[in-house]
């Protein structure tokens, strides 16, 4: 197989890349109509495997699930996660056949083996669907011609997505069909039904390409989201502890912090989180992202790039015929790490405490996020993807953290984003070290202790003025008007 | 007997906004408190501060310096929240299966001895293996009593510790904690003024924040406190209208619920077999029956948050169960409350918000509103006397005012089936005596057909006549 993306002539590379637009309501009035009565199959039964389908069997669908013959005599987890639940499960053989859409929801590293073994399976004019177009587009997975391939991506744990759909609600998501597999011209119909039922429509759905979600997707999860929060999070640590910051405290800072921090992000982004710091705190916090930015642009521009040629996809699935070595390894040393191994204290930091002490923190995620954001849009993702992927995700990754630190963030990530976690933290570590050395705990750990919150106003107002007109903020504020209009917060 | 802990003039702030004025309170060690008030008295406040939460404004604190072994709903919060997060596998993870009982009872104690003879007394043994999030309210109320008294902590806090569990036990939970108060330092909440143990020495009672009266338990005043609370009249009222023009307002087909030869079983565990029911419009049911003999499973085949709706011969509303129809069409016709839902409800939104919710069936509001369904919750809000929280979040109100909105909640829309689980945990005597009144009214309004699900076979409700009695499976 080839990578998909690399086969493709540069103006349809464009095109695709260029895709993600989002969806009106008015598009969804149908529902699940369009797959009422149709055999829905799903393959795995892990997160999205299992959530996804009580969404869509609470949606009128009617839902199965296939596992591998193993998982079925062993009992394994994702067998009676399925009977549990009262799902009918089978055999390949005995479920695919029949199947009328086939929800591939296995992780990564297994879709060509299970592609393979199914498709033969699949009956004529079927339709398969993925979570995450990684086999597609990267492994460049070529389908059997008849059959119809789209994607439903929804933004979110798989948990998240049942929890939201429980509530009455639903996660953003993505949704493609394969311009390669669209034979009856029904893609997208189907694509809109699946969303309706994993109740994506209620919190917005944007019409992606299978290049698109890849791609933005990729670059991403390795930089500001896991990447930045992982290596943000060590260097923060190891700062504040050198510098006599009691490591229980220290690590409470970091591990809540991104948490707070990132959650005024979510309600009003970069302007809301920078403007929930004093005034002499914001213009500290947006001197230290200008520096970080001007030292980190290249490696973004590195991921970008890998992943635009295919060398990343390329490097990890090597690591894959190498028993992940390189993966577990690094699963390894994070597990060792100073910060992962500190517990933390019981004191309590108030919210607003965590932005005045926790400047740095700040400081990374508006650096990350631009910096992820821009190299994007400049290789040709639009803006709304590049936000989806950058911006809209990070208070969903500081969440894990949160709960258990570093560890928490990797085991729910995919092992696709925990590889490219490890590139870039190696990558990132040494370029930031020398930025780090003159640091003091007044904008990591104690913070600036300032009596007088005087600043000059030009200087305040060329601050503001670049913080707003960022196009992160512009493209932000549209998409999270349209989520408004439909989740009304408080 | 010296000190233990104390507040002396004490103003102390809470993130919620709420706070706790003017507190003088000395506890000493081996003291035996009961600490009594209204729902949003102050009462979980004053625990918190106990434990060292909230942010001194004046006065001074003499912190306690012993560990705590804590019965409340903040513990089983805490404990619910952990385990969650526990299951949350990853992206192609596989579920774990979450922490047995026996493991979440060691956690303060591991004499598994004591803990053996504990659980044996109240009913638990068969559970020690179970996981700790697949327990009924009542069986996970057991576990946290046991875990709580079984600990070696000097101090003991047992807010409610009655709350929820079966007539059977609680003799039995009573005598239990009577045994293991001993020497130690309690401090126990409780609305229960009918249960309020010999053994209990001091009341403190609060009143918006404050304590109004601490002393002798014993002293006459006290007993005028106490009263108080619960000899308060429930005005006469009038249900508010129901909205015009919502679909679900069409009434289903009757009958509403027709349950076949239901089985279901956790595991190996049996909880049902051949069950067979149905419930007509109009007739009012109240089911009873011991802790973990399947109450709330029952309610989620009705309410279609049980995977086991998919398995059975179940016609709800007019909806054969698996065939087509979404948890949305079965739902229209339900308004619903229970302790799961109430630990479920953690969407930061105003009272007023949640109450308007339950017109969508939702976890917070996802909708537009009309300026109908504003009118008839600010109505609503009156009649509970909660109209001044409207604006307030939910999630900072008392954990008895959040019973009591979430009750209104599931009433809003004089639904078709109303289904309260054990709906007056927590609720002080007086906002009692308002739910009940308030079912009572509905009973009458031949647009609603009541379920009403509580463990206590000699709490008759007015209005409910049928019964549907589950023994323990």
């Amino acid at each position: 197989m080839a990578n998909y993306f690399n086969s493709l002539p540069l103006r349809e590379q464009l095109a695709q890349l260029g895709t993600c637009d989002f969806m009106a309501a008015s598009e969804f009035e149908e529902g699940v109509n369009y797959l009422r009565g149709k055999k829905l199959v799903i393959v795995g039964c892990g997160s999205q495997g299992l959530n996804q389908g009580l969404n869509l069997r609470d949606s009128g669908l009617d839902v199965s699930y296939t596992l591998r013959a193993s998982a079925i005599s062993e009992k394994r987890p994702s067998f009676v996660n399925a009977t549990s639940n009262g799902f009918k499960v089978g055999s390949y053989a005995e479920m695919i056949p029949d199947a009328d859409l086939v929800l591939n929801l296995t992780p990564d590293k297994q879709h060509s083996a299970v592609v393979k073994e199914i498709e033969p399976l699949m009956k004529k004019n079927a339709c398969l669907a993925y979570s995450h177009g990684f086999n597609i587009v990267e492994e460049g997975q070529k389908i059997r011609d008849d059959l119809t391939v789209i994607m439903v991506a929804p933004k979110c744990p798989g948990t998240e997505v049942r929890e939201e759909y429980k509530r009455g609600f639903g996660v953003p998501t993505l949704i493609a069909v394969h311009a390669d597999n669209d034979p009856n011209g029904e893609g997208l119909a189907i694509a809109k039904a699946y969303a309706a039922g994993t109740g994506g429509d209620r919190a917005g759905v944007l019409m992606s390409s299978f290049v698109a979600e890849v791609k933005s997707d990729l670059m991403g999860e390795q930089t500001i989201l896991c990447g930045m929060l992982q290596t943000g999070s060590l260097l923060c640590f190891d700062k504040m502890v050198a510098q006599g910051v009691e490591p229980g405290y220290a690590a409470k800072l970091v591990q809540y912090g991104w948490e707070t921090i990132t959650e005024a992000l979510k309600h009003g982004g970069i302007t809301n989180m920078m403007d929930r710091l004093s005034n002499p705190a914001k213009l500290k916090a947006a001197a230290l992202s200008d520096s970080m930015k001007a030292i980190l642009r290249p490696l973004y521009e590195k991921h970008m790039d890998d992943i635009m040629t295919g060398r990343f996809s390329g490097g990890m699935m090597d690591d894959w015929h190498d028993d992940d070595v390189k993966l577990l390894g690094w699963r390894h040393e994070t597990s060792e790490t100073a910060f992962e191994r500190e517990s933390v204290t019981d004191d309590e930091i108030s919210e607003q405490t965590y932005f005045d002490q926790g400047i740095l923190m700040v400081a990374m995620v508006k650096a990350g996020v631009e910096l992820a954001f821009e190299t994007m849009t400049a290789a040709g993702i639009k803006a709304e993807s590049a936000y989806y992927e950058s911006l809209h995700e990070v208070p969903l990754i500081a969440n894990t953290i949160a709960r258990k630190k570093l560890f928490e963030m990797n085991s729910t990530i995919s092992d696709t984003a925990e590889y490219g976690c490890y590139l870039y933290n190696h990558a990132c570590l040494p370029l930031l070290q020398p930025f780090m050395e003159p640091l003091n705990t007044d904008v990591i750990g104690r913070g600036l202790g300032l009596n007088d919150l005087g600043v000059d106003n030009q200087e305040l107002i060329r601050v503001n003025q670049e913080i707003r007109s960022h196009p992160v903020e512009h493209i932000g504020q549209m998409l999270r008007g349209y989520m408004t209009a439909m989740k009304a917060i408080g | 007997m010296a000190e233990l802990f104390g507040f002396d003039s004490a103003d102390i702030e809470f993130g919620s906004g709420f706070s706790l004025e003017r507190l003088d309170w000395q506890v000493a060690d081996g003291d035996k408190w009961l600490v009594a008030g209204r729902n949003g008295s102050g009462k979980s406040a004053l625990l918190a501060a106990i434990g060292g939460v909230g942010r001194l404004r004046s006065g001074r604190i003499n912190a306690l310096r012993e560990p705590i072994a804590e019965l409340s709903i903040t513990v089983q919060r805490g404990l619910a929240a952990r385990e969650r997060v526990r299951l949350e596998g990853g992206e192609g993870s596989e579920f774990e299966n979450g922490t047995p009982v026996s493991a979440i009872l060691e956690e303060l104690n591991p004499d598994s001895d004591l803990l053996r003879e504990l659980s044996d007394r109240l009913g638990l043994g068969e559970l020690l293996a179970q996981p700790f999030l697949n327990l009924s309210t009542g069986e996970t109320q057991k576990v946290l009593l046991v875990r709580a008294l079984a600990s070696r902590h000097p101090v003991l806090i047992l807010d409610e510790p009655l709350r929820g569990i079966d007539a059977a036990s609680r003799i039995i939970a009573f005598n239990c904690i009577e045994r293991f108060a001993g020497m130690r330092t309690v401090i126990l909440v409780t609305h229960e003024v009918n249960a309020v143990p010999d053994w209990a020495e001091h009341l403190a009672y609060l009143e918006s924040g404050s304590i109004c009266y601490q002393g002798a338990l014993a002293a006459s005043e006290a007993t005028d406190w106490l009263e108080q609370m619960s000899t308060l009249t429930v005005p006469q009222m009038a249900l508010p209208p129901r909205v015009t023009g919502q679909a679900s307002l069409q009434a289903p087909q009757s009958p509403l619920v027709v349950m076949k030869n239901v089985q279901v079983s956790f595991g190996d565990l049996p909880v049902f077999e051949n069950l067979n029911w149905e419930i007509h419009a109009g007739e009012h049911w109240q089911v009873t029956g011991p802790n973990g003999s399947g109450k709330t499973t029952l309610l989620n085949l009705i309410t279609g948050d049980s995977p086991h709706c998919y398995t059975n011969d179940l016609n709800i509303f007019g909806f054969q169960r698996g065939t087509g129809e979404s948890i949305w069409d079965i739902k229209q016709y339900i308004g619903y409350v229970s302790s799961g839902l109430h630990l479920a409800y953690r969407v930061s939104a105003s009272v007023e918000r949640v109450l308007l919710s339950g017109f969508y069936d939702s976890i917070g509001l996802y909708q537009s509103v009309t300026s109908e369904q504003e009118t008839i919750v600010a109505e609503w809000l009156k009649l509970i006397g909660l109209e001044k929280k409207r604006q307030q979040p939910f999630n900072q109100q008392s954990y008895g005012n959040q019973r009591l909105l979430l009750i209104t909640r599931a009433m809003v829309k004089q639904p078709a089936l109303l289904i309260l689980d054990e709906p007056c945990l927590g609720l002080d005597p007086l906002n009692r005596a308002l739910v009940i009144a308030l079912i009572k009214q509905l009973t009458q309004s031949k647009t609603t057909t009541i379920l009403y699900v509580s463990h206590d076979v000699s709490d008759p409700i007015p209005g409910i006549s049928k019964r549907l009695s589950l023994p323990l499976a």
